[in-house]
Protein backbone atom coordinates (compact mmCIF):
# COMPACT_ATOMS: atom_id res chain seq x y z
CA UNK A 1 0.00 0.00 0.00
CA UNK A 2 1.17 3.11 -0.66
CA UNK A 3 1.36 6.55 1.85
CA UNK A 4 -0.28 10.06 1.03
CA UNK A 5 1.77 11.10 4.16
CA UNK A 6 4.40 9.12 6.10
CA UNK A 7 2.55 7.95 9.63
CA UNK A 8 5.77 9.34 11.59
CA UNK A 9 4.24 12.09 13.11
CA UNK A 10 0.10 10.86 12.72
CA UNK A 11 -1.02 13.14 15.63
CA UNK A 12 0.26 16.36 14.44
CA UNK A 13 -0.62 15.37 10.83
CA UNK A 14 -4.43 15.16 12.44
CA UNK A 15 -3.85 17.98 14.92
CA UNK A 16 -2.88 19.93 11.47
CA UNK A 17 -6.22 18.00 8.75
CA UNK A 18 -8.40 19.41 11.64
CA UNK A 19 -7.30 23.05 11.63
CA UNK A 20 -7.83 22.99 8.02
CA UNK A 21 -11.75 23.50 9.99
CA UNK A 22 -10.36 27.19 10.32
CA UNK A 23 -9.46 28.13 7.35
CA UNK A 24 -10.17 31.43 6.13
CA UNK A 25 -9.41 33.48 3.18
CA UNK A 26 -6.39 35.95 3.59
CA UNK A 27 -6.75 39.10 2.16
CA UNK A 28 -6.61 39.47 -1.34
CA UNK A 29 -3.18 41.55 -0.67
CA UNK A 30 -1.71 38.86 0.95
CA UNK A 31 -0.72 36.45 -2.26
CA UNK A 32 1.36 39.02 -4.11
CA UNK A 33 2.62 40.13 -0.65
CA UNK A 34 4.00 37.06 -0.33
CA UNK A 35 5.23 36.51 -3.73
CA UNK A 36 7.28 39.58 -3.79
CA UNK A 37 8.97 39.27 -0.15
CA UNK A 38 9.84 35.10 -1.12
CA UNK A 39 11.63 36.68 -4.79
CA UNK A 40 13.06 39.80 -3.17
CA UNK A 41 14.69 37.29 -0.76
CA UNK A 42 15.94 34.89 -3.60
CA UNK A 43 15.69 35.60 -7.07
CA UNK A 44 13.36 33.34 -9.28
CA UNK A 45 15.21 30.90 -11.72
CA UNK A 46 18.20 30.09 -9.99
CA UNK A 47 17.84 26.06 -8.28
CA UNK A 48 18.20 26.04 -4.49
CA UNK A 49 21.96 24.85 -3.26
CA UNK A 50 23.66 25.92 -6.46
CA UNK A 51 27.29 27.19 -5.96
CA UNK A 52 28.41 30.82 -7.06
CA UNK A 53 28.64 31.18 -10.73
CA UNK A 54 31.78 30.30 -12.43
CA UNK A 55 32.74 31.07 -15.53
CA UNK A 56 32.55 28.55 -18.87
CA UNK A 57 36.45 28.50 -18.45
CA UNK A 58 36.82 27.70 -14.71
CA UNK A 59 33.83 24.71 -15.86
CA UNK A 60 36.10 23.62 -18.14
CA UNK A 61 39.12 23.05 -16.04
CA UNK A 62 37.35 21.86 -13.43
CA UNK A 63 35.81 19.05 -16.40
CA UNK A 64 39.07 18.58 -17.44
CA UNK A 65 40.59 17.79 -14.15
CA UNK A 66 37.63 15.40 -13.28
CA UNK A 67 38.49 13.49 -16.68
CA UNK A 68 41.89 13.38 -15.72
CA UNK A 69 41.31 11.94 -12.22
CA UNK A 70 39.47 9.18 -13.59
CA UNK A 71 41.98 8.43 -16.30
CA UNK A 72 44.61 8.43 -13.81
CA UNK A 73 42.75 5.39 -12.09
CA UNK A 74 42.31 3.13 -14.87
CA UNK A 75 44.36 0.05 -14.68
CA UNK A 76 46.60 -0.97 -17.76
CA UNK A 77 43.83 -3.82 -19.05
CA UNK A 78 40.86 -0.82 -17.94
CA UNK A 79 42.42 1.16 -21.05
CA UNK A 80 41.33 -1.60 -23.23
CA UNK A 81 37.41 -1.55 -22.39
CA UNK A 82 35.17 -1.34 -25.49
CA UNK A 83 33.14 2.03 -24.30
CA UNK A 84 31.74 3.66 -27.31
CA UNK A 85 31.02 2.57 -30.96
CA UNK A 86 34.04 0.74 -31.51
CA UNK A 87 36.08 2.53 -29.25
CA UNK A 88 38.04 1.55 -26.63
CA UNK A 89 39.02 3.70 -23.62
CA UNK A 90 42.08 4.71 -25.12
CA UNK A 91 40.65 5.33 -28.78
CA UNK A 92 37.99 7.43 -26.62
CA UNK A 93 40.75 9.53 -25.67
CA UNK A 94 41.80 9.69 -28.72
CA UNK A 95 38.98 11.33 -30.06
CA UNK A 96 39.37 13.70 -27.40
CA UNK A 97 42.27 14.54 -28.37
CA UNK A 98 41.25 14.97 -32.11
CA UNK A 99 38.26 17.44 -31.06
CA UNK A 100 40.65 19.21 -29.32
CA UNK A 101 43.12 19.64 -31.75
CA UNK A 102 40.24 21.20 -33.90
CA UNK A 103 39.78 23.25 -31.02
CA UNK A 104 43.24 24.74 -30.90
CA UNK A 105 42.91 25.08 -34.66
CA UNK A 106 39.47 27.06 -34.42
CA UNK A 107 41.13 29.32 -31.87
CA UNK A 108 43.99 30.03 -33.90
CA UNK A 109 46.70 28.67 -31.50
CA UNK A 110 47.08 25.39 -33.79
CA UNK A 111 47.93 24.48 -36.89
CA UNK A 112 44.90 25.02 -39.50
CA UNK A 113 42.44 22.03 -39.70
CA UNK A 114 39.00 21.60 -41.42
CA UNK A 115 36.72 22.26 -38.19
CA UNK A 116 33.69 22.43 -39.39
CA UNK A 117 33.74 18.65 -40.31
CA UNK A 118 31.37 15.69 -38.72
CA UNK A 119 32.02 15.39 -34.89
CA UNK A 120 32.97 11.78 -35.18
CA UNK A 121 34.24 11.23 -38.39
CA UNK A 122 36.50 14.16 -38.43
CA UNK A 123 38.39 12.46 -34.98
CA UNK A 124 38.15 8.47 -36.43
CA UNK A 125 41.47 9.12 -37.26
CA UNK A 126 43.08 10.33 -33.85
CA UNK A 127 40.81 7.96 -32.03
CA UNK A 128 42.70 4.89 -34.39
CA UNK A 129 46.36 6.59 -33.89
CA UNK A 130 46.35 5.27 -30.22
CA UNK A 131 46.19 1.91 -30.92
CA UNK A 132 49.82 1.61 -31.20
CA UNK A 133 50.95 4.27 -28.85
CA UNK A 134 51.18 3.51 -24.67
CA UNK A 135 48.51 4.61 -22.53
CA UNK A 136 50.60 7.26 -21.24
CA UNK A 137 51.44 8.98 -23.59
CA UNK A 138 47.49 8.69 -24.85
CA UNK A 139 46.85 10.57 -21.69
CA UNK A 140 49.66 12.80 -21.44
CA UNK A 141 49.03 13.90 -25.14
CA UNK A 142 45.01 14.66 -24.10
CA UNK A 143 46.29 16.33 -20.64
CA UNK A 144 48.62 18.41 -22.38
CA UNK A 145 46.14 19.86 -25.40
CA UNK A 146 42.97 20.10 -22.68
CA UNK A 147 46.13 22.48 -20.36
CA UNK A 148 46.72 24.58 -23.54
CA UNK A 149 43.00 25.66 -24.09
CA UNK A 150 42.59 26.37 -20.36
CA UNK A 151 45.68 28.82 -20.41
CA UNK A 152 44.41 30.18 -23.56
CA UNK A 153 41.36 30.90 -22.74
CA UNK A 154 41.32 32.10 -19.19
CA UNK A 155 43.34 35.09 -20.53
CA UNK A 156 40.94 36.23 -22.97
CA UNK A 157 38.91 39.45 -22.71
CA UNK A 158 34.99 39.56 -23.29
CA UNK A 159 35.80 40.42 -27.33
CA UNK A 160 38.15 37.35 -27.51
CA UNK A 161 35.50 35.17 -25.16
CA UNK A 162 32.69 36.22 -27.27
CA UNK A 163 34.43 35.76 -30.67
CA UNK A 164 32.44 33.06 -33.08
CA UNK A 165 34.07 30.02 -34.20
CA UNK A 166 32.62 27.30 -36.03
CA UNK A 167 33.33 23.68 -35.08
CA UNK A 168 31.61 20.78 -36.62
CA UNK A 169 28.96 22.20 -38.19
CA UNK A 170 27.77 25.17 -35.47
CA UNK A 171 29.01 28.21 -35.31
CA UNK A 172 28.93 29.49 -31.51
CA UNK A 173 31.10 31.97 -29.35
CA UNK A 174 34.24 30.92 -28.09
CA UNK A 175 32.71 30.64 -24.08
CA UNK A 176 29.77 28.45 -25.66
CA UNK A 177 31.74 26.49 -27.02
CA UNK A 178 33.81 25.80 -23.95
CA UNK A 179 30.45 24.73 -22.05
CA UNK A 180 30.01 22.33 -25.01
CA UNK A 181 33.24 21.03 -24.96
CA UNK A 182 32.21 20.52 -20.93
CA UNK A 183 29.32 18.71 -21.68
CA UNK A 184 31.06 16.25 -24.30
CA UNK A 185 33.98 15.98 -21.71
CA UNK A 186 32.14 14.92 -18.95
CA UNK A 187 29.77 12.76 -20.78
CA UNK A 188 32.56 10.49 -21.94
CA UNK A 189 33.71 10.61 -18.50
CA UNK A 190 30.27 9.17 -17.04
CA UNK A 191 30.99 6.43 -20.66
CA UNK A 192 34.25 5.62 -18.74
CA UNK A 193 32.73 5.27 -15.47
CA UNK A 194 30.06 2.97 -16.77
CA UNK A 195 32.15 0.81 -18.73
CA UNK A 196 34.78 -0.35 -15.88
CA UNK A 197 32.07 -0.24 -13.38
CA UNK A 198 32.87 2.98 -11.17
CA UNK A 199 29.53 5.31 -9.98
CA UNK A 200 28.24 7.77 -11.95
CA UNK A 201 28.87 11.16 -10.86
CA UNK A 202 26.85 14.48 -11.20
CA UNK A 203 29.39 17.66 -12.25
CA UNK A 204 29.04 19.62 -9.51
CA UNK A 205 26.31 22.19 -9.16
CA UNK A 206 28.41 25.43 -10.44
CA UNK A 207 29.43 23.23 -14.08
CA UNK A 208 26.00 21.86 -14.02
CA UNK A 209 24.17 24.75 -14.28
CA UNK A 210 26.15 25.84 -17.55
CA UNK A 211 25.30 22.95 -18.75
CA UNK A 212 21.52 23.18 -18.01
CA UNK A 213 21.81 27.00 -19.07
CA UNK A 214 23.05 25.42 -22.68
CA UNK A 215 21.09 22.83 -23.07
CA UNK A 216 17.55 24.90 -22.82
CA UNK A 217 19.26 27.51 -24.70
CA UNK A 218 19.72 25.05 -27.36
CA UNK A 219 16.05 23.45 -27.30
CA UNK A 220 15.17 25.30 -31.01
CA UNK A 221 18.52 23.58 -32.51
CA UNK A 222 17.56 20.97 -31.49
CA UNK A 223 13.92 20.90 -32.81
CA UNK A 224 15.14 22.14 -36.04
CA UNK A 225 17.54 19.45 -36.42
CA UNK A 226 14.58 16.56 -36.38
CA UNK A 227 12.55 19.09 -37.82
CA UNK A 228 10.10 20.02 -35.64
CA UNK A 229 10.22 23.63 -35.44
CA UNK A 230 7.85 25.15 -32.92
CA UNK A 231 7.09 28.71 -33.82
CA UNK A 232 5.52 30.88 -31.14
CA UNK A 233 5.37 27.88 -29.01
CA UNK A 234 6.79 28.43 -24.98
CA UNK A 235 8.09 25.46 -22.62
CA UNK A 236 8.61 26.08 -18.97
CA UNK A 237 11.80 24.01 -18.23
CA UNK A 238 11.71 22.95 -14.31
CA UNK A 239 14.78 20.83 -13.73
CA UNK A 240 15.08 20.06 -10.02
CA UNK A 241 18.26 19.39 -7.77
CA UNK A 242 21.17 21.94 -7.31
CA UNK A 243 22.49 23.03 -10.90
CA UNK A 244 18.89 23.00 -12.33
CA UNK A 245 16.71 25.99 -12.42
CA UNK A 246 13.73 27.45 -14.34
CA UNK A 247 13.22 28.62 -17.36
CA UNK A 248 10.38 30.27 -19.66
CA UNK A 249 11.52 29.45 -22.90
CA UNK A 250 10.85 30.17 -26.26
CA UNK A 251 10.88 27.52 -28.68
CA UNK A 252 11.39 29.54 -31.34
CA UNK A 253 14.31 31.74 -30.22
CA UNK A 254 11.65 34.63 -29.95
CA UNK A 255 10.12 36.48 -26.59
CA UNK A 256 8.84 33.34 -24.56
CA UNK A 257 4.73 33.49 -24.04
CA UNK A 258 2.35 31.70 -22.09
CA UNK A 259 3.54 28.47 -21.02
CA UNK A 260 2.18 25.55 -23.57
CA UNK A 261 3.77 22.67 -21.77
CA UNK A 262 5.51 22.57 -18.20
CA UNK A 263 8.32 19.73 -18.18
CA UNK A 264 9.90 18.96 -14.83
CA UNK A 265 13.02 16.53 -14.53
CA UNK A 266 15.74 15.95 -12.26
CA UNK A 267 18.45 18.45 -13.78
CA UNK A 268 21.23 15.58 -14.15
CA UNK A 269 18.96 13.34 -15.59
CA UNK A 270 18.31 15.43 -18.19
CA UNK A 271 21.76 16.59 -19.22
CA UNK A 272 21.81 12.62 -19.21
CA UNK A 273 18.96 12.60 -22.15
CA UNK A 274 20.75 15.58 -24.02
CA UNK A 275 23.88 13.65 -23.96
CA UNK A 276 21.57 11.03 -25.69
CA UNK A 277 22.78 8.66 -22.82
CA UNK A 278 19.46 8.20 -21.44
CA UNK A 279 16.04 8.19 -23.76
CA UNK A 280 13.29 10.96 -23.05
CA UNK A 281 11.08 8.01 -21.34
CA UNK A 282 13.75 7.22 -18.67
CA UNK A 283 13.89 10.78 -17.50
CA UNK A 284 10.85 10.52 -15.17
CA UNK A 285 9.60 13.77 -16.41
CA UNK A 286 6.55 15.47 -15.43
CA UNK A 287 4.41 17.13 -17.95
CA UNK A 288 1.79 18.95 -17.66
CA UNK A 289 -0.19 20.66 -20.95
CA UNK A 290 1.04 19.83 -24.67
CA UNK A 291 2.03 16.55 -23.97
CA UNK A 292 3.02 16.09 -27.74
CA UNK A 293 4.53 18.97 -27.88
CA UNK A 294 6.74 18.17 -24.77
CA UNK A 295 7.34 15.11 -26.54
CA UNK A 296 9.19 17.01 -29.31
CA UNK A 297 10.77 19.12 -26.95
CA UNK A 298 12.69 15.81 -25.66
CA UNK A 299 13.43 14.38 -28.67
CA UNK A 300 14.65 18.08 -29.79
CA UNK A 301 16.75 17.52 -26.75
CA UNK A 302 18.10 14.57 -27.18
CA UNK A 303 19.39 15.02 -30.93
CA UNK A 304 21.97 18.09 -29.63
CA UNK A 305 24.03 14.81 -28.55
CA UNK A 306 27.41 14.84 -30.49
CA UNK A 307 27.87 11.14 -30.23
CA UNK B 1 9.29 11.57 -9.65
CA UNK B 2 6.88 12.28 -6.88
CA UNK B 3 3.72 14.07 -7.75
CA UNK B 4 2.80 15.65 -4.80
CA UNK B 5 3.85 18.18 -1.70
CA UNK B 6 7.26 16.62 -2.93
CA UNK B 7 7.33 17.41 -6.40
CA UNK B 8 5.51 21.08 -5.42
CA UNK B 9 8.46 21.91 -3.60
CA UNK B 10 10.81 20.14 -5.35
CA UNK B 11 9.86 22.83 -8.45
CA UNK B 12 9.97 25.71 -5.11
CA UNK B 13 13.74 24.63 -4.77
CA UNK B 14 14.26 24.74 -8.84
CA UNK B 15 13.54 28.71 -8.67
CA UNK B 16 9.85 28.14 -10.06
CA UNK B 17 8.20 30.89 -8.78
CA UNK B 18 4.58 29.72 -9.73
CA UNK B 19 4.86 27.09 -7.53
CA UNK B 20 4.91 29.71 -4.73
CA UNK B 21 2.19 30.85 -5.79
CA UNK B 22 0.37 27.79 -6.19
CA UNK B 23 1.90 26.58 -2.57
CA UNK B 24 0.10 29.88 -1.37
CA UNK B 25 -3.46 29.18 -2.99
CA UNK B 26 -3.32 25.30 -1.66
CA UNK B 27 -2.02 26.41 2.35
CA UNK B 28 -2.36 30.38 2.62
CA UNK B 29 -6.18 30.01 3.96
CA UNK B 30 -5.26 27.10 6.54
CA UNK B 31 -2.15 28.99 7.43
CA UNK B 32 -3.83 32.08 7.67
CA UNK B 33 -6.42 30.68 9.67
CA UNK B 34 -4.26 28.86 12.14
CA UNK B 35 -2.39 31.77 13.06
CA UNK B 36 -5.23 33.69 13.64
CA UNK B 37 -6.72 31.72 16.02
CA UNK B 38 -3.30 31.25 17.60
CA UNK B 39 -2.62 35.71 17.44
CA UNK B 40 -6.41 36.60 17.66
CA UNK B 41 -5.26 39.21 15.50
CA UNK B 42 -5.07 39.44 11.42
CA UNK B 43 -2.13 41.68 10.85
CA UNK B 44 0.31 39.26 13.05
CA UNK B 45 -1.49 36.36 11.07
CA UNK B 46 -0.96 37.99 7.62
CA UNK B 47 2.82 38.06 8.76
CA UNK B 48 3.38 34.68 9.92
CA UNK B 49 2.35 33.34 6.45
CA UNK B 50 4.49 35.54 4.90
CA UNK B 51 7.36 34.24 6.87
CA UNK B 52 6.47 30.72 6.81
CA UNK B 53 6.14 30.98 2.59
CA UNK B 54 9.18 32.92 2.33
CA UNK B 55 11.13 30.41 4.08
CA UNK B 56 9.74 27.88 2.50
CA UNK B 57 11.07 29.28 -0.82
CA UNK B 58 14.62 30.27 0.75
CA UNK B 59 15.31 26.75 2.56
CA UNK B 60 12.90 24.28 0.91
CA UNK B 61 15.45 21.57 1.52
CA UNK B 62 14.12 21.82 5.14
CA UNK B 63 11.10 19.76 4.01
CA UNK B 64 11.55 16.37 4.09
CA UNK B 65 8.75 14.68 1.95
CA UNK B 66 9.49 11.12 3.77
CA UNK B 67 8.53 12.45 7.45
CA UNK B 68 5.21 13.78 6.59
CA UNK B 69 2.80 16.32 4.66
CA UNK B 70 3.44 19.71 3.99
CA UNK B 71 0.46 21.08 5.41
CA UNK B 72 2.18 19.59 8.61
CA UNK B 73 5.82 20.83 8.03
CA UNK B 74 4.04 24.29 7.55
CA UNK B 75 1.29 23.92 10.05
CA UNK B 76 4.43 23.37 12.68
CA UNK B 77 6.08 26.70 11.46
CA UNK B 78 3.16 28.65 11.56
CA UNK B 79 2.37 27.60 14.97
CA UNK B 80 5.76 28.35 16.34
CA UNK B 81 6.08 31.81 14.35
CA UNK B 82 2.11 32.68 15.32
CA UNK B 83 3.59 31.54 19.07
CA UNK B 84 6.56 33.88 19.08
CA UNK B 85 4.12 36.75 17.62
CA UNK B 86 2.25 36.16 20.57
CA UNK B 87 5.23 36.59 23.30
CA UNK B 88 6.20 39.37 21.56
CA UNK B 89 3.01 41.14 21.83
CA UNK B 90 2.99 39.91 25.41
CA UNK B 91 6.22 41.68 26.36
CA UNK B 92 5.19 44.98 24.48
CA UNK B 93 1.97 44.62 26.34
CA UNK B 94 1.07 46.25 29.77
CA UNK B 95 -1.97 44.46 30.31
CA UNK B 96 -1.23 41.55 33.14
CA UNK B 97 -4.39 39.56 33.23
CA UNK B 98 -3.75 39.15 29.20
CA UNK B 99 -0.05 38.14 29.83
CA UNK B 100 -0.93 35.53 32.97
CA UNK B 101 -3.70 34.40 30.96
CA UNK B 102 -1.67 33.88 27.65
CA UNK B 103 1.77 33.25 28.74
CA UNK B 104 1.68 31.28 32.21
CA UNK B 105 5.23 29.76 31.74
CA UNK B 106 6.48 33.05 30.33
CA UNK B 107 9.94 32.37 29.65
CA UNK B 108 9.77 28.62 29.25
CA UNK B 109 9.85 26.46 25.70
CA UNK B 110 6.69 26.86 24.59
CA UNK B 111 5.35 23.26 23.05
CA UNK B 112 5.32 22.13 19.66
CA UNK B 113 4.36 18.89 19.18
CA UNK B 114 1.31 17.24 20.31
CA UNK B 115 3.22 14.67 21.79
CA UNK B 116 5.63 17.27 23.88
CA UNK B 117 2.40 18.35 25.89
CA UNK B 118 0.67 15.43 27.13
CA UNK B 119 -2.49 16.07 24.67
CA UNK B 120 -1.31 12.09 22.98
CA UNK B 121 -3.79 10.55 25.41
CA UNK B 122 -6.18 13.24 24.85
CA UNK B 123 -6.13 12.76 21.46
CA UNK B 124 -6.06 8.97 21.51
CA UNK B 125 -9.44 8.99 24.12
CA UNK B 126 -11.37 11.10 21.72
CA UNK B 127 -10.48 9.05 18.72
CA UNK B 128 -12.00 6.03 21.00
CA UNK B 129 -15.35 7.82 21.24
CA UNK B 130 -15.78 7.61 17.72
CA UNK B 131 -18.02 4.65 16.76
CA UNK B 132 -15.84 1.81 15.21
CA UNK B 133 -16.21 2.67 11.39
CA UNK B 134 -15.31 6.12 11.76
CA UNK B 135 -12.48 5.32 14.22
CA UNK B 136 -10.86 2.94 11.50
CA UNK B 137 -11.58 5.68 8.81
CA UNK B 138 -8.92 8.21 11.06
CA UNK B 139 -6.40 5.31 11.92
CA UNK B 140 -5.78 4.78 8.52
CA UNK B 141 -5.73 8.10 6.86
CA UNK B 142 -3.80 9.27 9.62
CA UNK B 143 -1.80 6.60 11.30
CA UNK B 144 -1.27 4.70 8.28
CA UNK B 145 -1.16 7.12 5.80
CA UNK B 146 -3.73 6.06 3.23
CA UNK B 147 -5.50 7.77 0.50
CA UNK B 148 -8.77 7.96 0.56
CA UNK B 149 -8.84 5.68 -2.61
CA UNK B 150 -6.79 3.55 -0.30
CA UNK B 151 -9.05 3.96 2.67
CA UNK B 152 -12.75 2.96 0.61
CA UNK B 153 -10.27 -0.47 -1.18
CA UNK B 154 -9.66 -1.00 2.06
CA UNK B 155 -13.14 -1.03 4.06
CA UNK B 156 -14.56 -2.05 1.10
CA UNK B 157 -16.89 0.72 0.53
CA UNK B 158 -17.47 3.85 -2.38
CA UNK B 159 -14.48 6.64 -2.28
CA UNK B 160 -17.64 9.42 -1.55
CA UNK B 161 -18.86 7.35 1.74
CA UNK B 162 -14.95 6.77 2.97
CA UNK B 163 -14.94 10.56 2.53
CA UNK B 164 -17.80 11.53 4.02
CA UNK B 165 -17.11 8.95 6.96
CA UNK B 166 -13.96 10.83 7.54
CA UNK B 167 -15.29 14.36 7.44
CA UNK B 168 -17.70 13.36 9.85
CA UNK B 169 -15.40 11.49 12.36
CA UNK B 170 -12.94 14.99 11.88
CA UNK B 171 -15.97 17.18 12.63
CA UNK B 172 -16.99 15.24 16.20
CA UNK B 173 -12.93 15.23 16.65
CA UNK B 174 -13.06 18.94 16.39
CA UNK B 175 -15.68 19.64 18.80
CA UNK B 176 -14.12 17.31 21.34
CA UNK B 177 -10.72 18.68 20.71
CA UNK B 178 -10.96 22.15 20.04
CA UNK B 179 -10.88 23.27 23.62
CA UNK B 180 -7.12 21.13 23.67
CA UNK B 181 -6.10 22.84 20.58
CA UNK B 182 -6.91 25.83 21.90
CA UNK B 183 -4.62 25.53 24.53
CA UNK B 184 -1.78 24.38 22.56
CA UNK B 185 -1.93 27.53 21.31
Amino acid sequence: MTSQSPPGRPLEELRYALAEADAHTPPVALRPRVIQAAETARPPGLAAGTESAITPVEGYRRTMLSFDAVLSELSEDEWHTPVLRDLDIQGLVGHLIGVERQLHSALGIGPDMVTDADHVESTQADALAQAGRTTSDTHAEWLDLSAVTVAHTSVLDRDGLERLITMHHFTTTVERMLVIRSFESWTHEEDIRRATGRPLAAPDSARLRLMTEIAVSALPAGLAMIDRPKPNRTARIVLTGPGGGTWQASLDRGIPGETDVRIIADAVSFCRMVANRMAPDDIDAVVTGDEALAADVLAGAQALALD
Amino acid sequence: MDTGDGLLVARLAAGDEEAIAEIFDRYAPFLYGLARRVTGDANAAEDVVQEVLTTLWTHPERFDPSRGSLRAFLGVQAHRRAVDAVRREVRRSAHESRQQALDPTAGEPFPDAVESIGLVDIVRQAINRLPAAQRRAVELAYFEGCTQRELASVLGIPEGTAKSRLRLAQAKLSEWLAPHLLEMA
